[in-house]
């Protein structure tokens, strides 16, 4: 472990000098929760490890810029940054990294207004847990594993993914792109009043489950029980079919937007 | 020789049956004796009165009477004794069919008693199991095991309180929303009425807010209208929660 976090500080120092940059390798970790408040964007990595950028745009480095920044860093010689919700073991780049079993929780120490969004590499097949607070948004792309994401006002978007998701949003729009749907366990994305968009495969097997007091557009082929007499699906009341023979559950819920189910 | 054992033996003498030897003793003896020639002659003519008396032989008539009279009688007698026979069978079959009874009934019974405790191990299984799932690390897990939930009956309490937990308790908002849609199949529980109201007070996330709203108009939850109402003043309120409620309050009132 020792040896590991000084190869991290050597890379870190190095890369550091060019862009920052942080690394944590995940040998032994099953699952990452993350927590911050900015707009979170999540890669899907070859590696073992955890990488987080910030998405600051670099500057182009005039005179002016790096007099600032020497300066700052002259003011903060000797002093150590702390926050009131943990302790920064990310080498200065405010996060507090605990592990708990096969569980590893990244904690964003700083404030909104200090992030303008975050970059994180991890393994393609973790399972993640993120929760964006209530200005920050998700994107991510290409994890095979469980994925758990909620936000408040903030946008989720996800592409390249096989499930178990379970995503839940107040205000924010709601993208799924899934390349294939986990048979594993239910899907279930929500929302009080945004619009969900899910994209899944033609083939995909699945017990469906819709329900808005908007409306649902699919291309795919419903075959919702037709009862004479009664009025059509409307309101809180669900939509429920089986795709190719039912198959895992997909629950879509979204109290007043609209609901999009494309084939793929 | 006395003259008493000559006259024990002159039954013999008259049947001739006796011994060359003992007849001549007597012949000798009756010479001598008088007393004893007269005994001969007393029994002689005794004998001689048996001899003379005719046998009496039944009439031909008795015998065909007793056939007669037996007839008669297995006549009367012969259907009771039928009948007797019969219910005797009747009841042996009875035995044989209780006893048959017995041994599957005895057989049912105690493959009914081995089967109780495996319904009973099968569903308390199932029951951990679902326990398990509602406390699984993996928010998807834990929905599949709130929406198995919705196979138990309202009398598995240990279910519906880890259900009410997961509704105040749980991290993610799909799993507390999931947990309300369960509970709400099981509102006639006093519990998860309360639960319901309480959580509507509680909890933060505008989707579960809204589920929980129209759950409580769906089932006429009249003790919720304060809580609704006091989410309307509250500012905090998103406005599309509030439009929610006004939606739902008159089902109420």
């Amino acid at each position: 472990m020792k040896k590991i976090s000084i190869l991290l500080l050597f890379i870190t120092s190095i890369l550091s000098a060019q862009k920052k940059e942080f690394k944590y390798s995940l040998s032994g970790i099953e699952k990452v929760v993350l927590a911050s408040g900015t707009k979170i964007v999540l890669t899907a990595g070859n590696t073992s490890e955890l990488v987080l950028t910030d998405n600051k745009k670099v500057r182009k480095n005039h005179s002016a810029h790096e007099n600032h920044q020497k300066e700052k860093a002259d003011k903060r010689k000797g002093l150590t940054a702390v926050y009131p919700n943990g302790r920064d073991n990310s080498n200065g780049f405010g996060f507090s990294i605990t592990k708990e079993d096969a569980i590893l929780y990244v904690t964003d120490l700083k404030s909104m207004y200090q992030r303008s969004g975050i970059n994180l590499t991890l393994p393609k097949s973790i399972n993640i847990s993120v929760n964006a607070g209530s200005l920050g948004s998700v994107s991510l792309e290409g994890f095979t594993g469980e994925v758990e994401v909620a936000t408040n006002t903030g946008k989720i978007e996800m592409k390249n993914v096989t499930g178990p998701i379970t995503a839940n949003t107040s205000v924010g729009e709601i993208n799924v792109d899934f390349d294939k749907v986990s048979q594993t366990s239910p899907i279930t994305i929500s929302s009080s009043v945004s619009e969900i968009d899910v994209a899944i495969p033609a083939n995909t097997k699945a017990d469906l489950e819709l329900r808005t007091q908007g409306t649902v557009y699919t291309n795919f082929d419903f075959d919702t029980p037709k009862k004479k007499g009664l009025p059509n699906v409307s309101g809180n009341k669900s939509i429920n079919s089986k795709l190719n023979n039912g198959g895992v559950k997909i629950y879509i819920k979204s109290s007043m937007g609209n609901i999009y189910l494309r084939k793929k | 020789m006395k003259c008493n054992d000559i006259q024990h033996k002159f039954t013999g003498f008259l049947d001739k049956s006796l011994t060359e030897v003992a007849n001549s003793e007597i012949k000798k003896h009756l010479k001598s004796c008088t007393n004893c020639n007269q005994e001969l002659e007393e029994l002689k003519s005794f004998l001689a009165v048996l001899d003379s008396q005719e046998m009496e032989t039944p009439s031909a008539n008795l015998r065909s009477n007793f056939n007669k009279m037996l007839a008669q009688e297995i006549e009367t007698v012969t259907p009771k004794v039928i009948q007797l026979k019969l219910q005797q069978d009747w009841k042996s079959y009875l035995k044989i069919a209780a006893s048959i009874v017995i041994i599957i009934g005895a057989f049912l019974f105690g493959k009914h008693q081995s089967n109780i405790p495996q319904i009973v191990s099968i569903k308390n299984e199932n029951q951990e199991e679902v326990l398990a799932l509602l406390e699984n690390s993996s928010a998807s897990k834990r929905i599949l095991g709130v929406s198995d939930a919705e196979e138990f009956t309202k009398k598995d309490t240990k279910i519906i309180e880890a259900l009410i937990n997961r509704l105040f308790f749980d991290k993610n908002a799909n799993v507390r929303l999931a947990a309300a849609e369960t509970l709400s199949k099981f509102s006639s529980e006093i519990i998860v009425r309360d639960a319901l109201i309480k959580s509507l007070e509680t909890d933060e996330n505008s989707t579960v807010q809204i589920e929980l709203i129209r759950i409580l108009a769906k089932i006429q939850e009249k003790r919720a209208i304060e809580s609704m109402q006091k989410l309307l003043k509250n500012e905090e309120t998103p406005q599309f929660v509030k439009q929610q409620v006004e939606l739902n309050l008159p089902n109420l009132l």
